[in-house]
């Protein structure tokens, strides 16, 4: 049997830009991208935007099928596990109001596919008033709340102080996601980079869930040095499921990326992206007095209170 | 060739200037020549008397407004529901009451079929006392064959150790929706479409095999036949190719006794080509098969908590609210639709999502106002009296979901939206005093399909445990009457046609043992049903 087949699936609210990011992806050589378009209920006419590449594109009725009844979404999946032999790649244009973790969960279930990172395309100019929007703001929340990155486009047209604000949107509702502005070999990497699982929004998929998990933001003031931070994580492992932020240790280099995950913990030479600080680490665990503890540990000057998810 | 009278005990016509007949008058291609008694039949030349009707009570054949080509197909699995119901086969299935039950049923079927998967479907564990369901049971059934049983919401399953294998599924799974036990072991309950796809396609049993084969056509007429349907929508199809085909060769057998009206999946298709797909399938409608309608989804389900609430949202439970389109993108394709004459289908249940489309149909008509459109809001089921006067004002038809009054208003009524919305929902009195045009439906497979149910529910709005919710919106008997007659003929635009026992219309009937009058409101659904006539042919439930 061939080797599990990559997915990234793309989200984001109508106009954010997917089908411009998309595209992007596409004029890139070298890899054989199966694109599946969940995209028809909006107003883009993204197929169109869309033929004429090298890719393979599978048209997918659009819609919670099990609500319609159709059976658009299984049989796109089977269509693209047909043609694994021909395609590198399958990426997912979800529809404007998909929630990533709906169509994620094929993904991740099937041992034929393989759960690569969910992007979630924002435009800054518009993600505030999306997320206010009393329709569709629980939509757009869960897009980016679902995301392993959030790619913020138009960023060559976007003011700075739109891009700034839209970043801190995004870190404040997803702090773990790495967010980027252009399609570089940051995002490629991103791209490559498996779902991770263990994030806040897919360890708390509903609200009510949500309650059963606390996440907490610990400042390192100041900074300790690696091998005590190191030291002080190992003792927290267990209790914290998720721990993720750039840090700027005493003698080293240059910041680099913590993250603590499944009780294994890495540090990677890294820059933080648009929207992170350093030395501020995201921390999530059920145990919101486990949290406390590491934090204490830590940071002895006071942090941000804890919240729930 | 010689016309056909049939006579009957009674023959309730539906139309107002001769409520009531005895003989009725069919040409030989299915058209009425004469309603009346005895003495209007004469003068007419050579005539064929049929008397096996003279004691029986002829309608109008029923229309079913809102019902789904599944109700055919999902019977090749095995029936686990909670209430009695009865197969296109005319096999007439218990509900399931307890554990031992349904693994005796599956048993049976796994014995039935020899090898392979065993499917069932239906399962509500909500009405299962004890212990939920889970893949140990299931074990029981079968430890070397696949197992899996559909829950009746179709967003859960639960299946066996065997097919949780060929889903790779084990004590290490961590996927959402792949429920464990305390324990750790696998529970064998799968939540959700994702979880649910690796069992789904491994045993056969993905959405695709409940797709409108022919045999799936054939069955959807047995259905119908039996609660005395002619015509009958499928209220979401792709409508690709090969289901066209399959649709036209089927139904073009002389013995097929049923019009059917499928309608676009406006979602299917990119936006801006709905319309010129639309009308390129009007032409093609043939007198059994009547296209050019689109549907379009808006929200998800109320039971399921999918559905777009208003303040103050669910009673009780999560609100997991769903736009299947966003509602800007829903204001530009019913304009685009409006604007190209196309008639629309709008899935609404909860008062979010009637209250977008109905902002979405404001803007459209304001724009360009269209006499007679006859846009219908589908299921509408929580539409209160301030949207009902807005969709008078719009000239909307409203196709009212009246069946949840009994098979879910008491799950309405204590968890999902409370007693007050509960009693005023499916508000087809209002909708009656408000003038809006009224049909009511059963949405097979998820429902019955059974008409007279239908306006049963409407005319006493009682829930299973005999709960009476909003006296007040409850409509009579003949107001019921009419809305699975020539209302829903009127949402389809086919009352010119059908509907009604009148001269020139097809002579398309339900041909009943009972006379709903005699049996009055409160026994409506026990009204047994003989079969039909169609096109002036009669047909037997079950002779076919």
């Amino acid at each position: 049997m061939a080797a599990a087949l990559p997915v990234n699936l793309l989200c984001g609210y109508l106009g954010a830009g997917k089908t411009t990011l998309l595209n992007r992806l596409l004029d890139r050589q070298g890899e054989r991208i199966l694109v599946m378009v969940n995209d028809f209920g909006d107003i883009a006419v993204d197929a169109a935007l869309i033929a004429g590449r090298s890719a393979d594109t599978i048209q997918l009725s659009n819609g919670c099928i099990c609500c319609s009844m159709g059976g658009g979404l299984f049989d796109a999946f089977e269509r693209a596990l047909s043609l694994r032999d021909r395609v590198d790649r399958l990426v997912i244009e979800a529809s404007g109001v998909a929630e990533p973790r709906r169509l994620a969960s094929f993904a991740l279930a099937e041992p034929e596919l393989d759960c690569r990172a969910v992007v979630a395309v924002a435009d800054p100019q518009s993600l505030a008033e999306r997320l206010t929007d009393p329709r569709i703001g629980r939509v757009a929340e869960s897009q980016i709340r679902g995301a392993d990155a959030v790619f913020l486009s138009r960023a060559d047209i976007a003011g700075r102080a739109a891009l700034r604000r839209a970043a801190r949107l995004v870190a404040r509702l997803n702090p773990l996601a790495s967010q980027h502005l252009a399609p570089d070999g940051g995002f490629t990497q991103a791209l490559a980079a498996p779902h991770d699982g263990r994030s806040l929004a897919a360890l708390a998929p509903n609200p009510d869930h949500g309650r059963l998990f606390a996440s907490r933001t610990i400042g390192l003031v100041p900074p300790p040095d690696r091998q005590q931070l190191v030291a002080i994580i190992d003792r927290h492992r267990r209790a914290v499921h998720r721990l993720k932020g750039y840090v700027l240790l005493p003698g080293s280099d240059g910041p680099q990326l913590l993250q603590l995950a499944g009780g294994v913990l890495s540090l990677d030479p890294a820059a933080p992206s648009e929207g992170m600080v350093a030395n501020r680490l995201v921390a999530i665990s059920p145990d919101a007095d486990a949290l406390a503890q590491l934090a204490a540990d830590l940071a002895p000057a006071p942090s941000c209170a804890a919240r729930p998810g | 060739m010689i016309p056909t009278v049939f006579s009957a005990r009674r023959i309730i016509t539906m139309d107002p200037s001769r409520p009531e007949a005895t003989h009725v008058m069919v040409s030989h291609d299915g058209r009425i020549l004469a309603v009346g008694g005895p003495e209007d039949m004469q003068d007419r030349g050579e005539l064929h008397h049929d008397d096996r009707f003279a004691d029986k009570v002829l309608m109008p054949g029923f229309v079913e407004g809102h019902a789904h080509m599944m109700e055919g197909s999902v019977w090749r699995f095995t029936y686990l529901g909670h209430y009695d119901r009865v197969a296109p086969d005319g096999r007439r299935w218990q509900g399931i009451t307890s554990t031992n039950a349904l693994v005796q049923r599956l048993r049976d079927r796994a014995a039935e079929l020899g090898d392979g998967p065993v499917v069932g479907w239906g399962f509500d564990p909500l009405f299962v006392p004890g212990d939920r369901l889970s893949r140990l049971d299931l074990d029981r059934v079968s430890t070397t064959r696949p197992v899996v049983v559909l829950h009746s919401n179709m967003h859960l399953l639960t299946a066996n150790s065997v097919a949780l294998d060929l889903a790779g599924y084990d004590e290490n799974t961590d996927v959402p929706g792949v429920i464990h036990t305390e324990d750790g072991e696998l529970h064998g309950e799968l939540h959700e479409m994702g979880a649910m796809f690796p069992v789904m396609r491994r045993v056969g049993a993905s959405f695709r095999a409940m797709g409108g084969d022919p045999e799936a056509i054939w069955n959807f007429a047995r259905s119908a036949c039996r609660a005395g349907v002619t015509t009958s929508t499928d209220l979401l199809n792709e409508l690709g190719d090969e289901v066209l085909a399959d649709l036209f060769a089927t139904t073009a057998d002389a013995g097929y006794p049923l019009r059917l009206v499928p309608m676009l999946s406006a979602l299917a298709l990119p936006p801006e080509a709905v319309a010129a797909r639309a009308k390129e399938l009007r032409a093609q409608s043939t007198d059994r098969v009547r296209l050019g309608g689109v549907k379009i989804v808006t929200d998800g389900s109320i039971q399921g908590f999918t559905a777009q609430l208003l303040a103050p949202g669910y009673h009780r439970g999560t609100d997991n609210g769903i736009w299947n389109i966003a509602p800007e993108a829903l204001n530009v394709l019913v304009d685009d639709l409006n604007r190209q004459g196309i008639q629309m289908h709008i899935h609404v249940n909860g008062d979010g999502a009637s209250l977008a489309a109905i902002e979405a149909l404001e803007a459209a008509l304001a724009g360009h106002f269209r006499p007679d459109h006859r846009h219908v809001l589908q299921h509408c089921q929580m539409a209160d009296r301030a949207q009902l006067r807005r969709i008078a004002a719009l000239q909307c038809c409203v196709n009212l979901f009246a069946n949840h009054l009994y098979y879910f208003g008491d799950k309405h009524y204590e968890i999902t939206i409370g007693p007050e919305r509960a009693c005023r929902m499916n508000p087809c009195a209002s909708a009656l005093e408000m003038g809006i045009p009224l049909a009511i439906h059963s949405d097979a497979p998820i429902t019955p399909l059974a008409p007279l149910v239908t306006a049963w529910c409407a005319v006493n709005r009682l829930t299973d445990s005999g709960r009476q919710l909003g006296t007040s919106e409850r409509i009579p008997l003949d107001a019921a009457l009419y809305a699975i007659t020539l209302g829903a003929a009127h949402t389809l635009k086919l009352d010119a046609e059908l509907g009604s026992v009148e001269v020139g219309k097809r002579a398309d009937f339900a041909v009943l043992e009972d006379d709903p009058h005699a049996l009055g409101p409160e026994h409506l659904r026990e009204v047994r049903v003989w079969g039909t006539v169609f096109g002036g042919t009669p047909v037997a439930a079950g002779s076919f």
